[in-house]
């Protein structure tokens, strides 16, 4: 008797310790360490092809969404529809108003901007599934300037900064860029 | 703590890179529970607040400039303009002791309650059985930090036309009602006229910018107001206190018809003409009439503006005798 309740003690003492760090590690690995966790589970090819699959999809949607911007900027026509086809919500209301803040001042942007972008983190178990990704984004010869003349609007301007941005998956299996933020204060 | 240290700095890092690994994992699991419950909250934590897309580096460059340009104002001469009371106000909303518009093609409509605009997000997630995304815009805009949010009704105010006295206003935004050009006989340039002779005044009305009629139209969500802006009346101040009221630009003097002299003007004049002789400052109103139609609704909006001046010397009549 004794020593079955011990043993039942003991299992629940081990059950209660494994399942802490296990848990704990679980959820770090899905985000930060994610092909160790692939080669742990013994079935490496089926989620480590998902994941590049998710990867790549993600990568294009955000060159996607650099070149669709560029070329609305150019224009300075907030309702380019090359806009939505890589960018989402609230990402993508935000991009309009400043092209279209850019247009009632009568500028647009010129030029072209370098993109150096890697995934950080690929999240497919999350709902929605999601994919970090960070670039190196040389903005040296990215200029907003007055339409007509060509002037640099004062003030404007930015060298290589550490850009973040996150691409979702939406129902119709479309990965789109939502959200993203150019790090000013980080310089890269 | 103490291993660690007792094992030198090369090996600290990777304890220390663990530790905050599992912090993170833990972290991260509990903003995904957070994520799972509540989806506002998860689109906030992804969201970039205040600074710009990476695409828009130069965003808030703007933010120092006084006042927006593009926020319905009038092509000048905007001060003459009458306003109607507009009973319902639905054109303008007010926040924070301004007026907003209620719509904005991008942002959405406004809501009075909260100060945010808000619009259906494109495309749409998945959401909550009859709930749906919406893009929420807080600060009129110049936070362009913006987030969507899951909500089970749409917010105040969402979805509602637009106001069409509202649209027969941007209309009349997108045209110049010309100040006239006045033309007196006679005028101070040309000689000066006599005591108790008619007057007579005109104005151009060749070009439709100074009496009309000057057709525009307006669109939003589907309804279109038309609008013809036309003068009613041009009030004439002769300069002594005297006005005269005409109905349309009047007719010109023509100084080599000799038959004219000392006639009264057929349509525009002043015609028992100046008591004293002196110089007289002769300026004019036209009275636009704008009438609007559309959306179901029909209106007036009165606009007035205000002419240059022009000149008239009066002498007095004298007998010459010998």
């Amino acid at each position: 008797m004794r020593g079955r309740q011990l043993r039942r003690a003991a299992i629940c003492l081990l059950a209660v310790v494994a399942a802490v760090p296990v848990t704990a590690c679980a959820s770090g690995r899905e985000a930060a360490e994610w092909p160790a966790a692939a080669q742990d589970d013994g079935q490496p090819a089926a989620p480590d092809i998902d994941r590049r699959a998710a990867e790549k999809a993600a990568l294009d949607a955000y060159s996607g969404y650099l070149a669709a911007s560029r070329t609305a900027s150019g224009r300075s026509d907030p309702r380019a529809p090359e806009l939505s086809r890589f960018i989402a919500d609230p990402l993508l209301t935000r991009v309009q108003l400043s092209i279209r803040d850019a247009k009632e001042h009568g500028a647009v942007r010129t030029g072209t901007l370098k993109s150096d972008p890697t995934v950080t983190a690929v999240s497919l178990d999350a709902n929605p599934a999601t994919v970090e990704i960070q670039d190196c984004l040389d903005l040296t010869g990215y200029r907003l300037v007055y339409a007509k003349d060509k002037r640099v609007v004062p003030g404007s301007g930015a060298g290589r900064h550490l850009s973040t941005a996150t691409a979702t998956r939406y129902p119709d299996g479309r990965w789109l860029i939502n959200s993203g933020a150019l790090h000013r204060d980080q310089p890269c | 703590m103490l291993t660690w240290a007792a094992e030198g700095a090369p090996a600290r890092t990777p304890g220390v890179s663990a530790a905050r690994r599992a912090l993170a994992g833990i972290g991260l699991a509990l903003l995904l529970v957070a994520g799972t419950t509540l989806p506002a909250a998860a689109a906030r934590r992804a969201g970039p607040g205040a600074s710009c897309p990476p695409d828009q580096p130069d965003c808030s460059v703007w933010d120092d400039e006084p006042g927006k340009p593009g926020g319905g104002g009038n092509n000048g001469g905007g001060d003459d303009e009458d306003e109607d009371d507009g009973g319902g106000g639905d054109g303008v909303c007010r926040w924070d002791g301004r007026t907003v518009p209620c719509y904005d093609d991008l942002k959405g409509w406004f809501n009075s309650a909260d100060g945010c605009y808000y619009e259906l997000a494109e495309p749409q997630n998945e959401a909550p059985e009859g709930q749906h995304w919406y893009v929420q815009t807080c600060n009129d805009g110049t936070d362009v930090g913006n987030v969507t949010v899951v909500l089970r009704e749409a917010p105040p105010g969402f979805g509602a036309p637009p106001n069409p006295a509202e649209l027969a206003r941007r209309a009349l935004a997108t045209i110049t009602l010309k100040r006239a050009p006045l033309a007196v006989a006679p005028r101070k340039d040309n000689g000066p006229g006599l005591v108790g002779l008619p007057v007579w005044m005109w104005s151009d009305d060749k070009d439709p910018g100074y009496f009309g009629p000057i057709p525009a139209r307006a669109s939003d969500r589907g309804v279109t107001v038309e609008i013809t802006a036309k003068v009613s009346e041009i009030v004439w101040d002769m300069g002594n206190g005297d006005r005269v009221s005409c109905p349309d630009a009047g007719t010109p003097y023509d100084a080599t018809d000799k038959n004219l002299a000392g006639r009264t003007s057929p349509t525009c004049g002043y015609h028992k003409g100046y008591q004293k002789a002196g110089k007289y400052d002769v300026t004019a109103t036209t009275h636009w009439k704008v009438t609007w139609n559309g959306g179901g609704q029909s209106g007036e909006i009165l606009v007035t503006r205000n002419s240059g001046v022009v000149q008239i010397q009066i002498n007095e009549l004298q007998v010459v005798t010998r």
